[in-house]
């Protein structure tokens, strides 16, 4: 056998490997994930049950969402639950990881403390703090009794509804955030902070001046992954109100849920996935714009500059 | 020199108030839910808020466990995860191995293909997958469970991340040896990447045990239902007043059901954070 068969023959055989690793998995990736989605947009043109492909209906699915006022509401509420939830869980989620990261006793168990709710199922969750926000004997409203605040019907009012639902979320998610942080915190080079306290920086300063552009990825992450995630709320609210009351707390998946299992009107729902494929596009788009140029486009100046002095 | 060590004494002290405040705030609905369990009916709305409960019962824990299914649930639930932590270990390693290790056009592509749809919610690919598991009259079986949850590919990206930092000198002895991929992969690969899969199990784990919205699709009975679609068929059934009278019950089965969970938590706290920040990070 000369040297180049032998090559042959183990290259043969790289390749069945190769074919028979990827194929599995990539296959399944396909099937379930990325065909979905474009499934998506050709159900949504039809009008489709759960075991036919239905007929071509052209745009109608979408006339129907424009003229939906339910749609716009939807919209509403999920950005109302993202701007309670998103700030709080991004801006907290770093202070506690500051906080943690401290040298004081205890903050290993403070991280367990604050990171255990994550592990909880969803609806354990809603089942929890409906108790907790119940409007006539919740512990919520006992404690804030001493604050002179009257007794707040969180989940059966309209208006007070999504805040609820935030409040539980808040406490399940942030502290997945704050872990995240706490090891982007610990990265940060010991030198540059006391290089910069040898400077005469004071702690606001080395906080804005150091620690922060030192987790600028940590952040990306962390903006991303809070917003994608807040669009997609759906398990605290089928349990919580299932949407209500008056509909004040019905968000993108729940409807879309509604849509297509409850009343099987696959196409619409479709539609709305469509859509709500679209703004996460959309809005994860905006995130990497945010975080990814500036800094190219910062160094692109600095660098001008320089040759200007 | 005294007021800069005053100072910095006081600095302390408030973050200490403010280390036992956050910890009070998290753990105090918890302590509220197992309160709440061990209280009888009456104790519950009685309007005095003790924590500690004045007569001890465990009535809403006999309810719970006789009442209502939970053993089939937990039951269904391991199971689903179980096959998806098996299926997904075998679905996973082999690409990831072949994506980092083996030079071949279209490793790139692949990778980015893959990390693109980490982003994509799953329930946007709800319709199509209900449509295949509806036609294949699979629905309320492990099966429609289990299947589409095995394609997520941050445990795939993780794995090869970590087998591209493996030195390619110790698979070139073995090839030099006459080992082919496979012996490669299960001689070398496999045993320095324990702390690297018990990373992807547990986010696998802790994914798949809480998972809701396709389980909630897919499965109308006891058969199949797991945990979290049985707790919510619980929280449903109840209107708002009568949910009212039951919530020691609620509680108990609360707590009772996050078990499983709360043990591997316990025992591997670090692991846990771990896993949960390596995903972070890299993902």
């Amino acid at each position: 056998m000369t040297k180049n068969s032998i090559w042959n023959k183990r290259r043969r055989r790289e390749i069945r490997f190769l074919i028979l690793s990827l194929t599995p998995f990539f296959t399944m990736l396909f099937i379930f994930k990325i065909l979905p989605i474009f499934a998506n947009f050709y159900y949504s043109l039809r009008d489709i049950e759960v075991q036919t492909s239905g007929i071509f209906v052209g745009l109608k699915n979408y006339r129907m969402l424009v003229n939906d006022p339910l749609f716009y509401k939807v919209l509403k509420n999920t950005f109302t639950y993202l701007l309670y939830v998103g700030p709080v869980n991004i801006v907290f989620g770093f202070l506690l990881a500051l906080l943690l990261n401290q040298k004081l006793k205890g903050t290993t168990f403070s991280r367990a403390v604050i990171f255990v709710p994550y592990i909880f199922m969803t609806t354990l969750v809603g089942i929890a703090f409906r108790w907790i926000l119940d409007g006539n004997s919740g512990l919520l409203n006992h404690y804030l009794s001493y604050l002179g605040i009257e007794p707040v019907y969180w989940l059966t009012k309209s208006s007070t509804a999504m805040l609820g639902i935030a409040i539980a979320s808040i406490w399940w998610t942030i502290g997945y955030n704050t872990v995240i942080y706490l090891a982007a915190l610990q990265g940060v080079p010991r030198e540059y902070l006391e290089a910069a306290s040898i400077d005469g920086a004071n702690k606001v300063k080395r906080l804005f001046k150091i620690i922060i552009p030192c987790v600028k990825n940590t952040t990306f992450f962390v903006v991303l992954t809070t917003v994608i995630y807040s669009i997609q709320v759906f398990g605290q609210v089928y349990v919580m109100t299932s949407g209500g009351p008056n509909y004040s707390t019905l968000t993108f998946v729940q409807y879309l849920y509604i849509k297509a299992f409850r009343e099987f009107k696959l196409g619409y729902a479709a539609a709305i996935g469509v859509v709500l494929f679209l703004i996460i596009l959309a809005m994860s788009i905006a995130i990497f714009w945010l975080f990814g140029d500036h800094d190219e486009f910062k160094a692109k100046r600095m660098k001008r500059r320089e040759k200007f002095e | 020199m005294n007021s800069y060590k005053n100072k910095k004494l006081f600095y302390r002290v408030l973050l200490y108030i403010l280390l036992i405040m956050v910890v009070i705030i998290f753990l105090a609905p918890l302590l509220w839910i197992l309160s709440t369990s061990f209280k009888t009916t009456q104790e519950i709305f009685n309007g005095l808020y003790n924590w500690i409960p004045q007569t001890f019962t465990l009535e809403n824990y006999r309810e719970a466990i006789t009442e209502y299914p939970l053993g089939e649930w937990m039951r269904n639930s391991l199971i689903v995860v179980g096959l998806v932590i098996l299926l997904s270990s075998v679905f996973y390693i082999l690409p990831a191995y072949a994506l980092a290790c083996i030079n071949f056009k279209g490793t790139g592509f692949l990778v980015i293909l893959m990390v693109a749809t980490i982003m994509i919610p799953k329930e946007l690919s709800s319709i199509m997958s209900y449509k295949i598991v509806a036609s294949l009259e699979l629905l309320d079986t492990y099966f429609a469970v289990v299947i589409p949850q095995i394609c997520d590919a941050i445990g795939v990206f993780l794995l090869y991340q970590f087998f591209r930092t493996i030195p390619k000198e110790y698979s070139e002895v073995c090839r030099l040896d006459g080992g082919g991929h496979f012996t490669i992969l299960t001689k070398i690969y496999l045993p320095l990447s324990g702390p690297a899969i018990s990373v992807m199990v547990i986010l696998t784990f802790v994914t798949s045990w809480n998972n809701f919205f396709w389980p909630l699709l897919v499965t109308f009975t006891n058969k199949s239902m797991t945990l979290p679609v049985g707790l919510a068929t619980i929280m449903t059934s109840y209107s708002e007043s009568s949910a009212s009278r039951q919530y020691g019950l609620l509680m108990a089965i609360s707590l009772l059901t996050s078990i499983p969970a709360l043990t591997l938590f316990v025992l591997m706290q670090r692991k846990f954070i771990e896993a949960i920040t390596i995903s972070g990070i890299k993902g």
